[in-house]
C-alpha cells in the first residue's frame, strides 16, 4: 500500500507514537503543517484537472506553469495570488520600460519566466546554482515561447552587475540568506542605479533585513513589504470550497516572515 | 490535561480507528481538529495583548467574549469575520435604520455590533437557546447598549407585523430555519423590511433558491460569496508564520452559506 493517504497516515502514527503525553506546541503544529500540505496538494490535483498548469489571475496570468514546483508551495502560484504584496511594485516596473531583469536564485523560473511574459521589451537574466533549476527554468521559458529573452546562468558574482551598469535594470533577489553576499554595493558600483525586490531571510542570517537597509540606504529609496491580507479573484468554483480549503489554497508555507525589500535608486 | 495533551489524546486514539489507508474525510477532520487547536492558540495570543476588544472591521472596539458559544471566535475577536457583510452593514448604516431583528442571536456579536454601530437603532435579538439569550444580554449590558437590545426567545414570520412601517433590517442566521422564518406570505411587513440572511442548503436542501424565489417579487436581492478580502491585523501578525496568519481568520464553514443581501424594490 503506497497511496499518499497511507503515507501521511503512516507519518502520524510514527511521530505521535514518539510524542511524549502532552507534547509540546512545536510538535504538534509540525503534525498541523504536514496535513495541511497533504490538504493543499488534493486543492492542486482538483485545480490541474480544472486548468491544467496555466496560471489564474495576478501579474502572470495566463502563463503556462509546471505541475510539481522545485520546491515551495505551487498551489499560490497557479492561483496567481502568490506573494501578491509584490504585485502592485511588479506591475508598476512593468509601466517603466525596463531593458534587463536579473533574477538571482531563479529556482524553476517562476519570476524569470512571468516577469518575460509580463515585460515583452525585457531580457530576462536567470540564475540559480542548481543545476536543475537551470534546466527547469530553460523548459519554461521554451514553453512560454519566451526563451530567446531569458537567459539562464549559474552562480551570480557581485562583480557581474557591473555589465549592466548604465541599463534600466531591475534585480530580483530571493537567495535563502545568501542575499547578503550578492548584494554588496561596495564590489559593485552598478546597483546604485538599478532597482532591486530583495526577499530578505534574518531565519537564515540574523540581521539580514537590517543590513541590506543599511547598505542601500545612502543610494536607494526603500521600502518594507511585510505579508498582507489582500483580495483575490480564485476561480468561480472556489465558491464551493470549505473555507479551510480557501485558506490552504493560498498558503506559501513560510514558516517565518520574509519580509521584502523594494528599492529603488534615488532621483538625482 | 493540558490543552496540548487532549489534542495529542484525541490525536492519537482519532487514528487507532483508521484502516492503514484512512480516505480524506477521516485525514480532512482530523486536520480541522489540530486546526482547531491551533486558531484557539493565535485566540490565546490574541487575548493576551488585546483581551477581548475587537480589533477591526465594522465592530472595532467592542468588548467581546472569551469564549464563543459557536463557531469561530478568534475571525470575531479580530473583526474580519464574514467581511463579505461589512459594505453591506456599513452602507445600512448610513442609510439610518429604527430596527434591526436579529433571528439567531447567539451571544450577540451581530446583535451587540450592530447596536454600537448604530446608535439610534434598538435591536430585537432572538435565539432558541436560552443560554444564548442571557450571554446576549450580558454582552450588551457589557458593552453599555443593553437598554437597545430587547432580548427575545423563538421568533415566529407574524411577530414581523410589529415593525411594519419602520426602517428595519432583519439579519437571519438559523442554520436552515431561514425557510420557515422568512415566509413573505404569512408577514406582509418583510415586504418593506431589509434582509440578509445567511442561507444553509447544508441543513434545508434548496434553502437558498426558496428564499430568491420567495422574495424576488419585492426585494432586489444580492446573492453574496465568500471572498478573499483585505484585512488589517493588529501589527505583531507580521511576525506570525503564513499559516497561522491564515487559521486566524478561518471561520469553521465547512461547506459554503451563501448570504442573500435583500433591499425593498424601489416605488
Amino acid at each position: 500500500m503506497n497511496s499518499l493517504n497511507h503515507q501521511i497516515a503512516s507519518h502520524l502514527k510514527k511521530v505521535a507514537g514518539e510524542w511524549p503525553a502532552e507534547p509540546d506546541t512545536v510538535s504538534i503544529n509540525a503534525a498541523l503543517r504536514v496535513m495541511s500540505r497533504w490538504r493543499q496538494f488534493h486543492i492542486v490535483e482538483s485545480y490541474l484537472r480544472r486548468h491544467g498548469t496555466i496560471i489564474w489571475g495576478g501579474p502572470f496570468r495566463g502563463m503556462d506553469y509546471v505541475a510539481t514546483a522545485a520546491e515551495g508551495a505551487l498551489m499560490p502560484r497557479l492561483l496567481g495570488s502568490y506573494e501578491g504584496e509584490l504585485h502592485p511594485h511588479l506591475r508598476a516596473f512593468a509601466e517603466e520600460d525596463l531593458e534587463v531583469i536579473i533574477d538571482v536564485g531563479c529556482a524553476e523560473g517562476y519570476y524569470a519566466v512571468g516577469l518575460a511574459r509580463l515585460m515583452p521589451q525585457v531580457t530576462v537574466h536567470a540564475r540559480d546554482i542548481d543545476e536543475k533549476a537551470l534546466q527547469a527554468c530553460r523548459a519554461l521559458a521554451d514553453k512560454n515561447g519566451v526563451g530567446e529573452r531569458v537567459i539562464v546562468g549559474g552562480e551570480f558574482q557581485p562583480q557581474d552587475f557591473e555589465a549592466f551598469a548604465g541599463r534600466r535594470g531591475l534585480v530580483m533577489v530571493d537567495a535563502e540568506g545568501a542575499e547578503l553576499d550578492v548584494l554588496q554595493p561596495e564590489l559593485s558600483p552598478a546597483l546604485a542605479g538599478l532597482s532591486l525586490i530583495v526577499e530578505t531571510h534574518d531565519i537564515y542570517r540574523a540581521g539580514c533585513l537590517a543590513t541590506l537597509q543599511q547598505r542601500f540606504a545612502p543610494t536607494h529609496d526603500i521600502v518594507v513589504v511585510e505579508q498582507q491580507y489582500l483580495p483575490f479573484d480564485p476561480p468561480p468554483w472556489f465558491a464551493q470550497l470549505p473555507h479551510l480549503d480557501r485558506m490552504l489554497a493560498v498558503w506559501e508555507w513560510r514558516v517565518s516572515p520574509t519580509p521584502w525589500l523594494v528599492m529603488r535608486p534615488k532621483a538625482g | 490535561m493540558s490543552l496540548n495533551g487532549e489534542v495529542a489524546d484525541q490525536l492519537r486514539r482519532t487514528m487507532a480507528e483508521w484502516p492503514a489507508d484512512p480516505n480524506d474525510n477521516q485525514l480532512n477532520n482530523l486536520m480541522r481538529m489540530i486546526a482547531r487547536w491551533r486558531q484557539y492558540r493565535i485566540g490565546q495570543v490574541y487575548q493576551r495583548r488585546h483581551g477581548t476588544i475587537v480589533w477591526g472591521g465594522v465592530f472595532q472596539g467592542m468588548d467581546y467574549v472569551a469564549k464563543a458559544t459557536e463557531g469561530a471566535l478568534t475571525p470575531r475577536l479580530l473583526g474580519a469575520y464574514e467581511a463579505e457583510l461589512h459594505p453591506h452593514l456599513r452602507a445600512l448604516a448610513n442609510e439610518g435604520l429604527d430596527a434591526v431583528i436579529d433571528v439567531g442571536c447567539a451571544e450577540g456579536y451581530y446583535a451587540v455590533g450592530l447596536a454600537r454601530m448604530m446608535p439610534q437603532v434598538t435591536v430585537h435579538a432572538h435565539d432558541i437557546d436560552e443560554k444564548a439569550r442571557a450571554a446576549c444580554r450580558a454582552l450588551a449590558d457589557k458593552n453599555g447598549v443593553g437598554d437597545r437590545v430587547v432580548v427575545g426567545g423563538e421568533f415566529t414570520p407574524q411577530d414581523f407585523e410589529a415593525f411594519a412601517g419602520q426602517r428595519v433590517l432583519v439579519m437571519v442566521d438559523a442554520e436552515g430555519a431561514e425557510v420557515d422564518v422568512l415566509q413573505p406570505e404569512l408577514s406582509p411587513a418583510l415586504g418593506g423590511f431589509n434582509i440578509i440572511v445567511e442561507t444553509h442548503d447544508i441543513y434545508r436542501e434548496g434553502a437558498l433558491a426558496t428564499l430568491m424565489g420567495r422574495f424576488s417579487p419585492t426585494h432586489d436581492i444580492i446573492r453574496v460569496d465568500q471572498q478573499f478580502l483585505p484585512f488589517e491585523p493588529p501589527p505583531w501578525f507580521d511576525q506570525l508564520g503564513h499559516l497561522d496568519r491564515l487559521l486566524a481568520v478561518w471561520e469553521w464553514r465547512v461547506v459554503p452559506t451563501p448570504w442573500l443581501v435583500m433591499r425593498p424594490k424601489a416605488g
